[in-house]
């Protein structure tokens, strides 16, 4: 990698007029309104999780798959519908964090190739975004679940 | 689609998804089933063998495991070989439930060693509803107790589930 030019006078002119007049990012407000964000998408997670504990034959060990799914399933149908991404606009990270950015992630690339048609449109490019997820996801458990079986099988 | 339209969509979705799961519910809850989630309820300790002996002896488990500072609700069962313990910890020491359990667990063993029953304890919130609802059902007597182990049965093997 070559060193880094030193700024010219010009440069350092413009840069202090840019400075002047950019406007600055308001990180505070940006961060709290994730935090609000989020925290409303998991207070909803948290609804679901209780629904399924009380009307279902579910634990709280086990009530947190319906539940992930199921706000994978209502992210979907609001990506769909074209409001996720105002959701998206208010909250930032705080709507792309929690497990509901994943189900956006799958139907906007789904959306976005549709004109391509529905098998190499659709269906080569709807894990493009959320491909690496899945992957990273199911390789991970994997080399968990191995080293974990070795363990067992040296421990007893 | 317009916004409106597609809220609309959106909206009939949901409510027939609700319909429907609720839809499922077999039977409604009573008694302090209905709030045993969000509520402190401390049930009186049940007793599938109806006996005085039997009485004393959930009565004194209820007291054991609420003396422990970190738990604030307990609901207990005690079956012919096995006794069942769900209980609820403060919110703080949630983080050390784990530990929690297996020290609740030691010293239960520990302390009714004579009694030579299993214990089955949970923090879990669902082995602590359907307790609780056991517990309501056994309060009337024209339920049948044959009933009353199966469903002591199935908390149990509930309890034992894990995905």
């Amino acid at each position: 990698m070559s060193p880094k030019q030193p700024l010219t006078t010009k440069q350092k002119d413009y840069q202090k007029l840019e400075n002047k007049d950019e406007i600055k990012r308001p990180l505070l407000r940006n961060c709290i309104k994730a935090f609000l964000v989020g925290g409303f998408i998991c207070l909803i997670g948290q609804c679901i999780t209780v629904f399924y504990i009380y009307f279902f034959n579910f634990t709280e060990q086990t009530a947190s798959n319906p539940t992930v799914s199921t706000l994978v399933f209502i992210s979907m149908l609001l990506t769909g519908f074209g409001l996720y991404k105002k959701l998206g606009q208010l909250g930032g990270a705080g709507s792309a964090v929690p497990v509901t950015g994943f189900g956006n992630a799958v139907i906007s690339a789904a959306i976005e190739h549709r004109s391509e048609g529905l098998v190499l449109g659709v269906g080569g490019n709807i894990f493009k975004l959320a491909g690496s997820v899945i992957v990273f996801g199911v390789f991970s458990a994997f080399v968990v679940a191995l080293i974990k079986t070795i363990f067992q099988l040296i421990g007893g | 689609m317009s916004n409106r339209k597609a809220m609309k969509v959106l909206m009939v979705i949901l409510i027939a998804c609700l319909f429907i799961t609720t839809g499922c519910m077999d039977t409604k809850k009573k008694g302090d089933a209905k709030w045993a989630l969000f509520k402190t309820t401390n049930p009186n300790p049940a007793v599938l063998n109806e006996t005085s002996e039997e009485f004393a002896f959930s009565e004194e488990i209820h007291k054991f495991v609420l003396s422990f500072p970190e738990i604030y609700d307990a609901a207990i069962v005690v079956g012919d070989k096995q006794v069942l313990v769900a209980y609820k910890v403060k919110q703080m020491q949630r983080f050390k439930m784990k530990k929690i359990e297996k020290k609740l667990k030691k010293k239960l063993e520990k302390k009714f060693k004579d009694q030579n029953r299993k214990f089955t304890v949970s923090s879990d919130f669902k082995i602590f509803l359907e307790v609780v609802e056991l517990n309501e059902n056994l309060k009337d007597e024209k339920y049948s107790r044959k009933k009353a182990k199966k469903h002591f049965k199935k908390i149990i093997k509930l309890e034992k589930e894990k995905t």
